[in-house]
């Protein structure tokens, strides 16, 4: 059953066909739950954030979903600085700066697809002050936002 | 801000899913943003929506260059 009402992926069509600029990969980390209990393993939403993922990808040529099996590939997060799935990582033109850890869900799936459009066009939208703050910067900086899907 | 800058890293992170994460940084409403050094577990920790000039202001601050809000 699709998560996506078809009402909205047209929606979604419509506004990807007008914000996208340049191709945008989606990164997936996942582990797919085994259907056994592992005593100290949180289960996660792998599976749904695959799906959903899947069907935000077909809205769009310019949008590719690459899935990364972690079961297969265990070191793979580890190599990309991820350190929990359900994981994705957003990459534009400009780089793969943009995280989501957790199912996008509720309000949080606007903020997805806010943020594909923005990197795919790679024009951030943050005043001239933010901007000249930012340009002097000299050390790595780490922004977690914690949400739920409400 | 991670678009606009190769310095930064823009992480969203669904609380429930991750909650010893959310634990460390005592996360007990949202939106909680941890603005923190790469590789820093430390970081300014402010709860509630965050205007830019308040973004501005705590990046200063960790970076030593100004002055951060209580």
């Amino acid at each position: 059953m699709a998560l996506i009402p078809e009402k909205d992926k047209a929606y979604i069509k419509d506004k990807f066909e007008k914000e996208l600029v340049n191709d945008v990969t989606i990164d997936l980390f996942v582990r797919p739950e085994s259907g056994l209990f592992v005593p100290g393993r949180q289960p996660n939403s792998s599976k749904e954030t695959q799906s959903l993922l899947e069907e935000v990808a077909e809205c769009s040529d310019k949008i590719t979903l690459n899935v990364v099996n972690l079961v297969d590939n265990p070191d793979a997060a580890a190599e990309r600085g991820i350190d929990g799935v359900p994981a994705f990582i957003l990459k534009g033109p400009d780089g793969d700066r943009v995280r989501y850890f957790g199912l996008p869900g509720g309000y949080e799936f606007a903020t997805l697809l806010e943020d594909l459009s923005f990197v795919s066009a790679n024009e951030p939208s943050i005043s001239t002050d933010l901007d000249a703050v930012l340009a002097g910067l000299t050390e790595d900086i780490q922004i977690q936002v914690f949400v739920t899907p409400t | 801000m991670a678009i606009a800058s190769d310095k930064i890293v823009a992480d969203v992170i669904e609380a429930n899913e991750f909650p010893e994460l959310s634990r460390r940084y005592r996360v007990s409403a949202v939106p909680t943003t941890v603005i923190s050094r790469k590789g820093d577990p430390n970081g300014k920790i402010v709860v509630g929506s965050i205007p830019e000039s308040r973004f501005a202001q705590e990046i200063l601050a960790l970076t030593g260059a100004g002055d951060a809000t209580e």
